[in-house]
């Protein structure tokens, strides 16, 4: 559609008619300020167009003008597939609508009323509305080809639009008769699936869902089928395991008692053998008693008689001994005697050892006392020439006068002080040399030497002063010298200060030389340190014992001599020879020691000989006694052994016949145990355990028929209750639904597979439209933005959906962009689409008051792509910024503002004339 | 002598393979019971031998024991039974239903020894174990030769296409024995072994009614005659089954093969006794998809039990009406995917080629 001209009147801001137009097919640009009426402009044209002249509500109530009653009224004058149409319509009041076709040059009415908004519609678009002022969605391809004011986004692109759009790109996504296969696709698939392609579940569920809970069910009661014959199976096992088990313990029941029964009659024979056994030992031990005592007392009698015998002799040789023994107890009592008297002579012999001992003594301790005397004097000596020394240092060191180390540095302190003084005096002098080249007087007026000085001739002369020096060779020249005036009294006096000092310090020792008084102090030291040394040195003497207790000890030491000397005086002229006489002390020990070791052997030999007689005295004394009481004793007992008046060869007959008796028993007794050595064990326990075992047997037996019919029981019922055919239907219900299942399941695969084959092949051909789209869109807004937003993405409804940066791997929200890059995005993608619209007829594209965000930099480009646009599309740009637009080449331009000014005064000039 | 030899009733068994015909296939299995009681009054056999496996269980319900019991007892002479592996006589098995001994006529018997008959000798082989591995027929001894002497035995005989290691029965059994006949039971194959002079002495009856797909020559009692010791039995095969088991393997390479397929299966013979399992595969043309929804539908309503496995019946790749008589665009672009994906012999191949059939059928359904 192509726009020629628009006209209205009662259209909000305006009242009268205002007609703008002709535009041409390309750039069209309205401008004007804010709220002349640029956006109304373009809303009339949207309701000329889209909406049903009958439309009633408060929207369209809004578009009359304010405060006034008049009738909203446009009119639109525009080319479609080549003709030229115009419709009017007319709002709230006599509604109306008139389609006009241009035939010949003339406009000639087409349609009227609804018709008249009908056929406008389905030339525009083929979605309108039902009522209501048309919303985007319904304006077709103006969706994309118009852009509202501040509304250059764009979403949600109708359906037919998008049809539209991919028809024009040529490719046939479907043909129109697929639509209703694919909803039948679309149907059987929602039958099972959900729009994510999971499985229905709940109430929507397919049949599947039920028929896997009945397999579950029915699974379920198999698995309890299957327990129920199992444990009949496992019932049927232990009957028969416990029938086997009876029977077997019924065999080993009979085998056992036949062993039972013959225990029993070994066990009655064992008694009987064990009992007569037990008789004939209780016999034997009798006679064996009885043997034992007769032959004992025969035993007896005849041992008490022979001792009798015995002890009789014994008496008799003991008393022999005894007499014997007497004579030599005197004999050694004798010799004894002599021995005691020898020891004792001996021992009286010991004085003369002590005597040789304690000589030797005495000697070794003079010559120690002797030692010592000689020591103590000698310290006595050493102290007494220590303190001479010390004395003399100390004379020494009083007779030097000397400064100390103190003194020195003041002194040194003081001639620096004085050297600075002087230089600075020098320094502040006027000096002033004067060679003369002849004898002469020089005059010195001011300076030193003042007064008159003789000049030689070529010897320099020297006048110093301060400030200046001022002398006169007569006749000659008067010489004046000034130079830095400095105080040179300051330094004078300072100079006489500092000698003064040096004189204070250094008088004492008759030298201010600074070198004289640096060796008095050195030498000073030295002797001071020389007396120190003295002083440690009489101390380190006196350190043990000060020289008043050294002479305590010399005097103790000679009263000690002395007293020694008194006892051997010739030591005095000789000292002894202490170890000689140690020696000979010890010869005299050794032999006395030696002496009385003989002595003291001789007497104890001479005593034990004579304890160990007498000893045995008294030990054959005793055993005589012992032996008589024995006697006495046996022979009573011989007169109690035969008080029953038996002889001897009585017992003796006796004792024979008791004897054959004892061995017959043992004879007898051999024969007994020899047949019960035929029994290994005790029988009696043997029955007894056999008779264990046979009980235990028939209990088991009794408790494994019980269990057998008890499980018998069990059986009989769990196989009346026939749980294999409960097991086979529920199986066979199994297998059914498990068929059922698989087939329903492949039903659905198939159903699914159908579904996602054609979805895919649906996505892709829709993707291969969508990429022209992209590319165009892509290319522009590189254009205007450069490289950094890269590609662009669309959607399956033509809306970007995001742009794709190089750096970025993930592709970015067009909600992430700035304003401008935003404007600049969507208007890329509405050119890329429109030139797609615009394949077929020209079009008309209006930009309401767009790219407000954009940067003038990327506008000019902006307006570049408008005028490639324009090739293809007829642009209609309503803006109150038409400078920005200056630049567009053929660009119309249509300014609200004087087109409204015009119309008044020609309003005004018709009136006028009227 | 004349006898009649059945075995294998298999009573109460599962039949998980044949849908909600089941139960009716368990009926038909008493039902060819009573046909066998009936063959045997009408020959006048002297007494029927039955050689195990009557029962599928011994813990089938015990209507059926009672029942067997009932259709049994219907026998004008004695029936001879023994247990097999399936109802193996064990603590609780069906041989200690009361009701069996409330018919004098059945005997069960119990125990490996002799039993005299008339004019004969029965070496009977009850199975106790149904894993054991010892030969049941060893131990017939030698006693009677004057008689016709008749063995009742149930395990594998050496040499079956499939051995198994349970009860095995040498092939020469009957020699061995010195029998005149050894009545066999255990495969449900009607086979007989003759011996090497040609006389057949041993033999399968098989069961009385095919119990699967795929069962060899079943559904029979054998009627013998033994004219006297040593003599060589006469062995007639009598059919006591009903069910038809019919495995059709058909295959469909161009049109018209599918409408001829259905009138066969049409033609079958009586539906209600009939099983089928009809496999079908081959190449499906865009315009046999109504005859296929036919054949299907006939095989779920028409007979006893159907089963129609198309997995093998792909869209023919030749044929571009599966692609152009869809509406162009992303439709066809589907169904060229489709079909190549249904080219192939895998589940993946299976669903797509049935993808393809229904996006044919939806587009014929709503294409006028």
């Amino acid at each position: 559609m192509i726009l020629r001209a628009i006209t209205l009147s009662g259209w909000r801001c305006y009242l009268n008619e205002i007609t703008v137009g002709e535009f041409n097919d390309r750039l069209n640009v309205v401008c004007g300020p804010n709220g002349i009426g640029k956006s109304t402009l373009f809303e009339a044209l949207r309701r000329a167009l889209m909406d049903s002249h009958a439309v009633t509500g408060q929207d369209i109530q809004a578009i009359r003008p304010w405060g006034r009653s008049l009738p909203p009224r446009v009119s639109v004058s525009f080319l479609h597939e080549g003709v030229h149409y115009r419709v009017t319509k007319q709002f709230l009041d006599d509604a109306f609508a008139l389609l006009e076709r241009k035939e010949n040059g003339i406009f000639r009415r087409l349609a009227e009323g609804r018709h008249a908004d009908e056929q406008v519609r389905r030339i525009l678009s083929k979605n309108p509305p039902g009522r209501g002022l048309s919303q985007p969605r319904n304006w077709g391809l103006a969706q994309v080809l118009w852009a509202p004011q501040g509304e250059l986004k764009f979403s949600d692109l109708s359906g037919d639009v998008i049809t539209d759009i991919r028809n024009l790109l040529g490719v046939q996504v479907t043909d129109i008769a697929a639509g209703p296969i694919e909803k039948k696709i679309l149907y059987l698939y929602e039958r099972y699936f959900t729009q994510q392609g999971k499985v229905k579940t709940g109430k929507a569920a397919p049949p599947l869902a039920q028929m896997q809970a009945s397999l579950d069910n029915v699974r379920q009661r198999r698995a309890e089928a299957l327990e129920m014959l199992q444990r009949y199976e496992a019932t049927s096992r232990r009957v028969e395991e416990l029938g086997h088990r009876h029977r077997q313990l019924q065999l080993e029941i009979a085998e056992l008692t036949q062993h039972v029964t013959e225990a029993r009659r070994e066990a009655e024979t064992y008694r009987k053998l064990m009992a007569d056994q037990e008789n004939i030992r209780r016999d034997l031990e009798k006679t064996e008693a009885q043997y034992k005592q007769l032959n004992q007392h025969i035993r007896l009698i005849q041992s008490t008689q022979n001792e009798i015998r015995l002890k009789k002799e014994e008496l008799k040789s003991l008393g022999t001994e005894e007499a014997l023994k007497a004579t030599e107890l005197g004999e050694r009592e004798t010799r004894l005697t002599e021995a005691r008297q020898h020891l004792d002579a001996v021992r009286k012999a010991g004085d003369a050892v002590e005597k040789a001992e304690h000589e030797a003594e005495l000697a070794r301790s003079y010559r120690e006392l002797r030692d010592r005397q000689a020591t103590v004097e000698r310290r006595i000596d050493a102290i007494r020439s220590a303190e001479q020394s010390l004395d003399a240092a100390r004379k020494e060191r009083l007779a030097l006068l000397a400064p100390n180390r103190k003194t020195l540095n003041a002194v040194r302190k003081a001639i620096g002080a004085r050297d600075e003084a002087r230089l600075l005096l020098e320094a502040s002098l006027i000096r002033l040399e004067i060679t003369p080249s002849a004898n002469g007087v020089l005059e010195v007026t001011h300076g030193e030497p003042t007064g008159p000085s003789p000049l030689s001739d070529g010897k320099p002369f020297i006048v110093q002063g301060a400030p200046e020096v001022v002398a006169e060779i007569q006749g000659v020249a008067r010489i004046r010298a000034s130079g830095p005036t400095g105080d040179i009294e300051t330094h004078r006096r300072a100079i006489r200060k500092q000698e003064q000092k040096i004189d204070d310090f250094t008088q004492p020792f008759g030298t201010a030389d600074l070198v004289n008084l640096e060796g008095l102090v050195e030498r000073a030291e030295s002797l001071d340190r020389r007396l120190e040394e003295a002083r440690k040195f009489l101390e380190m003497l006196q350190e043990e014992k000060d020289r008043d207790c050294l002479m305590k000890d010399q005097v103790e030491l000679g009263a000690r001599i002395s007293n020694i000397e008194k006892e051997y005086p010739a030591w005095q002229a000789l000292l002894p020879d202490y170890k000689a006489l140690k020696v000979k002390a010890g010869d005299v020990k050794a032999t006395h020691a030696m002496g009385l070791n003989d002595a003291a052997l001789s007497w104890e030999q001479a005593h034990s000989a004579f304890a160990a007689a007498r000893e045995q005295l008294r030990s054959i004394a005793e055993k005589a006694a012992t032996t008589r009481i024995a006697l006495q004793k046996s022979e009573l007992q011989l007169e109690d052994l035969s008080r029953d008046g038996e002889s001897l060869q009585d017992r003796q007959r006796a004792l024979e016949k008791s004897l054959i008796d004892r061995d017959a028993g043992k004879t007898l007794l051999k024969r007994v145990d020899a047949e019960l050595a035929r029994f290994p064990n005790d029988c009696a326990v043997a029955l007894a355990n056999l008779e264990k075992n046979l009980q235990a047997l028939q209990d088991a037996s009794l408790k494994a028929r019980d269990e057998e019919r008890k499980a018998l029981g069990t059986l009989e019922t769990l196989a009346d209750q026939g749980h294999y055919s409960a097991l086979s239907q529920a199986e066979e219900e199994i297998a059914q639904l498990e068929e059922t299942i698989r087939r329903e399941n492949l039903k659905m695969e198939v159903v699914k597979l159908l579904f996602t084959t054609v979805s895919q092949c649906k996505t892709e051909a829709v993707m291969s439209v969508l990429k022209p789209v992209e590319e165009a869109a892509g290319r522009n807004l590189m254009r205007i933005a450069g490289r950094g937003l890269g590609r662009v993405s669309v959607g399956e409804g033509f809306v970007p959906c995001a742009v794709c940066p190089e750096l970025s791997e993930t592709p970015v929200d067009p909600i992430n962009l700035s304003g401008g890059e935003q404007e600049q995005l969507y208007m890329v993608t509405r050119l890329a689409l429109a030139e797609v619209l615009a394949r077929d007829e020209r079009q008309m594209a209006v930009f309401d008051d767009v790219l407000t965000a954009t940067d003038t930099g990327r506008l000019a480009r902006v307006m570049t792509l408008l005028e490639e646009a324009a090739e293809k599309l007829q642009l209609l740009i309503l803006t109150c910024h038409p400078e920005r637009y200056r630049a567009l080449s053929g660009a119309a331009f249509f300014d609200l503002q004087q087109i409204s000014n015009q119309k008044s005064k020609m309003e005004q000039t018709t009136n006028g004339h009227e | 002598m004349k006898f009649l030899h059945t075995a294998d009733w298999q009573i109460g068994m599962k039949a998980d393979f044949v849908g909600s015909a089941a139960q009716r296939v368990r009926d038909e299995r008493l039902a060819a019971g009573t046909r066998v009681v009936e063959v045997a009054n009408r020959s006048k056999a002297q007494f029927i031998l039955a050689t195990g496996d009557l029962f599928e269980n011994n813990a089938v319900d015990r209507t059926l024991v009672r029942r067997v019991i009932d259709i049994l007892s219907g026998f004008q002479g004695q029936v001879f039974l023994t247990p097999g592996n399936h109802d193996p006589l064990a603590p609780g098995s069906v041989w200690d239903h009361p009701s069996w001994k409330t018919h004098p006529n059945l005997v069960v018997l119990k125990e490996p020894e002799p039993v005299e008959i008339p004019d004969g000798l029965l070496f009977p082989c009850p199975i106790r174990d149904k894993y054991a591995r010892k030969d049941p027929t060893a131990w017939i001894g030698g006693d009677g030769h004057d008689l016709i002497r008749l063995g009742m035995a149930h395990g594998n005989v050496e040499g079956l296409p499939q051995p198994e290691p349970e009860l095995p029965i040498p092939r020469n059994a009957a020699l061995w024995a010195d029998l005149d006949y050894l009545a066999l039971g255990h495969w449900h194959s009607t086979s007989t072994y003759p011996d090497s002079s040609g006389i057949v002495r041993m033999a399968y009856c098989g069961t009385p009614e095919t119990s699967r797909f795929g069962e060899r020559d079943s559904g029979n009692a054998l009627m013998v005659e033994i004219p006297g010791p040593k003599a060589a039995p006469q062995v007639q095969v009598v059919s006591t089954g009903r069910l038809q088991w019919l495995i059709l393997d058909r295959e469909a390479l161009a049109p018209g093969d599918l409408k001829r397929i259905r009138m066969e299966v049409e033609n079958l013979g009586d539906p209600q006794l009939t099983l089928l399992d009809l496999r079908l595969k081959g190449l499906l043309d865009s315009q046999e998809t109504e005859e296929l929804s036919r054949l299907a539908h006939l095989t779920e309503s028409h007979f006893l039990y159907a089963r129609l496995d198309a997995s093998a019946l792909i869209p023919s790749p030749e044929d571009h009406r599966w692609i152009e008589s869809l509406p162009s665009g992303i439709l066809r672009e589907a169904a060229g995917r489709l079909r190549d994906l249904s080219i192939g012999n895998n589940p993946e191949a299976q669903t797509a080629s049935q993808a393809l059939i229904l996006l044919y059928t939806l587009s014929g359904e709503v294409t006028p």
